[in-house]
């Protein structure tokens, strides 16, 4: 599957999101597995710092300093970078879910790693905790189980307007160039669709 | 148009609020949905209305962590801003001065992105109403607004500790609990009474002030501020203090609050939960089996009443639970008054009612006496409850948090006199009686008779009484213009009278299904409305359906024992009995 074009008739509305990059995130992609230093700088500075953000909430309290989530962000873009060639064949469209996945595995490392040599303070600190990350939820519910569960069994697309928007929770504009949507109004229903879809999914495991 | 095009419109709704980070309400959603609207699916979507405020908050935490504590505001409305003293996923909470009173408040804030929430104006409604209540054990709302893109809600400072810090730190005894549970009775009674419901009672929500008084604090308005997932998800995977319909997204109601103040209690004393589990679905399911702790396994040393108080607050179905916070009051003061007597043996079977005997309407009845007479006694002020000897607990009633209440049945006599009727009065055929009531504050009151075949009738109010509230700081004669004339013979003459403060809305709902009552003629109580009664007082048995007899005397055992100052809010609730035993005077 080739790259698909970016509408030369975008809205007049969606001038955010010529103006963010009209370059799907497929491009930079591809880009950057080809060489491309300028596609890979790129593709760090759109999802640093959000993929930062989303590692911050998965960490536990005593590993989300500022460094923790930067290494943890940067080994993670670069690994994936590197794998960028095995990853096209099985996961196009599902870059976000790539890295999410990559950067998951990574924090499971790193918190088992900083378990055998014992963190710091975590009762201390997870004791002042205001609210639940979802880090905590995934250590007390069965509900993030239900739910990764589901999510791993959408469609790659789906999977995709979930982590882009409700993990990651970029713009819509920054949605529309990760999904490869023309609109911001599609990009909008992709992502509800896939919300009806994976709440029917999470329901039906509920049931079973 | 494929099928899988074809999505329910309501969930795709609630999907878009999802996406576009917009708080959701899991109390509402599930009216607002189509009847054919899936309910599973709609409660995962809840679910995974969670996991996006718990990204959304973890937003929020890691620009904290990168920029610093946002700037402290100066000037907030007309608050002047002292000091930040605390913070949560809602916002922030400062020390400020309000100008206008010329005291300091707490001022909760909400983050600037609160504005993304369509709850603002409810939940400015809803501070408006509790800037209604003032109650000793609720803290006092001075008001909110929104401003500069902030809503807030400033209130009282309440210097003191969480119950759930005394809880782990120093733990509770059950008269303390009960304690404690009257107070908060009352808290939410006042609370329930203004048409707000608390949604959130826990340990961590009540303050115990320096000094001992205990303080209801972070209502629904206060949470709804927040934007962190809503109550009912707001501590995954141990939402402890939910009842179990809240659990399965019924609407929140009274019955849930008390849920929760039951839960509280059994935690006082455990340290415990009566169910738990460690995700949503788990507690549906605990509930579902009644896998649950019980209070007599973890505390073999407390009373059995206490135990059947808790139980019944926390009965899985709603309808066993205490009909308001006022009745569940009554069932914990009770717990700290000496035992009720022995229950007294059936009489002969007696018919109840003869119809009106001349111009005066009559109501074939026993007497009965209520409270007696405030008489200016400035200890009732302050006076202690009735307490067990044995426990040596004294509760003492805030002043501004009671009310007293003078009543008595009374007797004409032949002669022309009238004698009042103690507990060991007596009665006989054509007796002709009525009650007087004196109260310090206008009084809403229900008077019923229970025949010795388990039939119930509503004496007052009925069309043509003065009807309620009775006026305060005057002797009130009911029913105002005729007498209850004394008409059969039986071994004892029961009545149930119930006085309040707020009008009792259950109530008159039943009583509005009453066959076109009037003045002088008994009206016989239909079986819901009996049920409704009996769960507003205490303890109804779980079996009463197949013992129909004199179950409210078995219910309502507490006599009248002379003057008493009453909870405001509160129901309060007694059974005078008085000799019937036959044969003309």
């Amino acid at each position: 599957m080739g790259v698909p074009p970016v509408p030369d008739n975008v809205p007049d509305d969606q001038v955010a999101l010529e103006r963010l990059d009209p370059e799907s995130s497929f491009a930079l992609v591809r880009r950057a597995r080809d060489g491309d230093e300028a596609a890979l700088n790129d593709l760090f500075e759109r999802y640093s710092k959000r993929l930062r953000i989303w590692a911050h909430g998965r960490l536990p309290l005593w590993a989300r300093g500022p460094a923790d989530t930067q290494d943890v962000v940067q080994d993670t873009l670069l690994q994936v970078v590197r794998k960028l060639d095995q990853f096209e064949p099985r996961h196009e469209g599902a870059f976000l879910g790539y890295v999410r996945q990559t950067l998951r595995n990574n924090i499971t490392d790193r918190i088992r790693q900083a378990q055998r040599r014992g963190p710091s303070e975590p009762l201390a600190s997870s004791k002042s905790s205001p609210a639940p990350s979802p880090y905590d939820m995934a250590e007390a519910s069965e509900l993030m189980d239900r739910y990764e569960s589901a999510l791993e069994g959408l469609k790659p697309d789906q999977r995709e307007a979930i982590i882009a928007r409700i993990e990651l929770r970029l713009s819509w504009p920054e949605v529309a160039a990760a999904l490869n949507k023309p609109s911001v109004p599609a990009a909008q229903m992709a992502v509800r669709r896939s919300l009806v879809r994976l709440a029917q999914d999470m329901s039906h495991k509920l049931k079973a | 148009m494929n099928a899988e095009d074809e999505v329910d419109p309501a969930l795709l709704s609630l999907a878009e609020r999802i996406a576009e980070g917009t708080s959701v309400d899991p109390d509402e959603e599930p009216q607002l949905a189509g009847q054919d609207t899936d309910r599973e699916v709609l409660k995962a979507l809840l679910d995974i209305a969670v996991i996006e405020a718990a990204h959304r908050g973890a937003e929020r935490s890691f620009d904290r962590m990168q920029f610093g504590p946002l700037e402290i505001p100066r000037q907030w409305a007309h608050l002047t801003i002292l000091e930040k003293i605390g913070e949560g996923e809602f916002g922030e909470v400062y020390r400020a001065h309000d100008g206008k009173l010329q005291i300091d408040v707490a001022l909760k804030l909400s983050f600037q992105d609160a504005g993304r929430s369509p709850d603002t104006s409810k939940v400015l409604d809803e501070a408006r109403l509790l800037a209604r209540v003032r109650h000793p054990n609720v803290v006092r709302v001075y008001g909110a607004d929104e401003k500069h893109g902030r809503v807030g809600l400033w209130m009282d400072l309440v210097p003191g500790r969480t119950l759930e810090e005394l809880t782990r730190t120093q733990g509770f005894g059950a008269n303390e609990a009960i304690n404690i549970g009257i107070e908060l009775c009352r808290a939410l009674a006042a609370v329930h009474s203004v048409g707000v419901l608390h949604g959130d009672i826990k340990a961590h929500n009540v303050i115990r002030r320096d000094g001992g008084q205990i303080v209801l604090v972070d209502f629904g308005a206060g949470r709804s501020l927040s934007t962190r997932p809503r109550a009912g998800h707001d501590v995954v995977g141990t939402p402890v203090y939910l009842a179990p319909e809240v659990l399965n997204s019924q609407p929140r109601s009274a019955a849930s609050d008390i849920y929760s103040l039951g839960v509280l209690l059994f935690h006082l004393i455990t340290n415990d939960y009566p169910v738990y589990a460690t995700s949503r679905a788990a507690f549906i399911e605990a509930h579902a089996v009644g896998a649950r702790k019980r209070l007599r396994d973890l505390r073999p040393d407390v009373s059995d009443g206490f135990i059947q108080v808790v139980e019944r607050a926390t009965a899985a179905d709603p309808h066993m639970r205490f009909a308001s916070a006022g009745a569940f009051e009554t069932a914990l003061v009770h717990l700290l008054t000496p035992p009720a007597p022995p229950p007294i043996p059936s009489g002969p079977n007696w018919r109840v009612w003869a119809a009106g005997i001349g111009a005066a309407a009559i109501v074939a009845i026993g007497a009965v006496a209520l409270w007696s007479a405030v008489r200016g006694d400035p200890s009732t002020e302050t006076r202690p409850l009735q307490t067990d000897a044995a426990v040596g607990i004294d509760v003492v009633l805030p002043p501004s948090d009671t009310f007293d209440i003078d009543a008595a049945f009374h007797r004409l006599l032949g002669s022309g006199g009238v004698e009042r009727l103690g507990s060991n009065g007596r009665l006989s055929v054509d007796d002709e009686v009525y009650l007087s009531v004196k109260t310090s504050t206008p009084t809403y009151l229900y008077v019923v008779n229970e025949d010795e075949k388990g039939s119930a009738y509503l004496l007052f109010p009925l069309p043509g009484d003065a009807g309620n509230p009775l006026p305060p700081r005057t002797e009130v004669r009911v029913p105002k213009e005729v007498n209850w004339k004394v008409d059969t013979v039986g071994g004892k003459e029961h009545f149930i009278l119930f006085a309040s403060t707020e009008r009792q809305p259950a109530f008159e709902d039943g009583f509005r299904k009453l066959p076109a009552p009037s003045l002088g003629e008994r009206s016989p109580l239909p079986p819901d409305t009996l049920e409704m009664l009996r769960s507003v007082g205490r303890l109804a048995p779980a079996q009463t359906h197949d013992r129909p007899r004199n179950r409210y005397r078995d219910l309502f055992t507490t006599p009248l024992t002379g003057p008493e100052t009453a909870a405001r809010g509160a129901l309060w609730v007694r059974q005078p009995t008085v000799e019937n035993p036959g044969g003309r005077r």
